[in-house]
């Protein structure tokens, strides 16, 4: 374009608009490649896969049915059940020691149904709250 | 002789994840049954994609 400037075939006004053009040229073919990656991120949303790997609870929707994006009932709810807390109080009595063993190592839990002869799951204690609990 | 305290505990889960749809749309096919096993990136929900499809 400058060389046909310089040679006085073209004017710079012609230079000024093919310029012009080139670059809203430039910038459409971006906004459609915008456009494709927002198409294809859309599409994907069609399969929903499960987050993390865990246990289903009760199904909320069966096919056919409309769902809403970002609805206030979900679809279904996961929960991880590996590894698994649990959770349990102790007499307060006891609260002084549990403080002292829990400073100097990690303390060791068994956990077993209740009436039920299978070994004890074995697990540490990952967080002692420090609250009381009426009951 | 080590300290041994006997209680009764509840178990939770470790994570809890409620899956909702991205987008809205007619649902296609459940694929899993309730109270399954799944894995994380398992396909457990395929909405109708003819509405997301670019035309």
């Amino acid at each position: 374009m400058e060389d046909l400037v310089e040679r006085g075939v073209g004017t710079r006004e012609q230079r000024d608009t093919a310029r012009t053009t080139a670059a809203a040229l430039d910038a459409v073919v971006g906004a459609n490649r915008a456009a494709v990656q927002n198409a294809k991120v859309q599409l994907q949303y069609a399969t929903i896969r499960a987050p993390i790997s865990g246990r289903t609870g009760a199904l909320m929707v069966n096919a056919g049915n409309l769902v809403r994006a970002n609805d206030q009932l979900p679809l279904v709810v996961i929960n991880q059940v590996s590894p698994i807390y649990v959770s349990f109080g102790i007499p307060e009595a006891t609260l002084p020691d549990l403080r002292r063993y829990m400073a100097q190592r990690d303390l060791e839990v068994q956990a077993a149904p209740p009436n039920e002869n299978v070994a004890p799951a074995v697990g540490r204690i990952t967080f002692a709250r420090s609250t009381a609990r009426s009951s | 002789m080590p300290l041994e305290v006997t209680v009764v505990g509840t178990v939770e889960a470790f994570s809890t994840v409620a899956v909702r749809a991205q987008v809205t749309g007619e649902l296609k096919a459940v694929n899993f049954r309730q109270g399954d096993d799944v894995q994380a990136g398992q396909v457990l929900f395929t909405l109708d994609p003819r509405p997301l499809e670019p035309r």
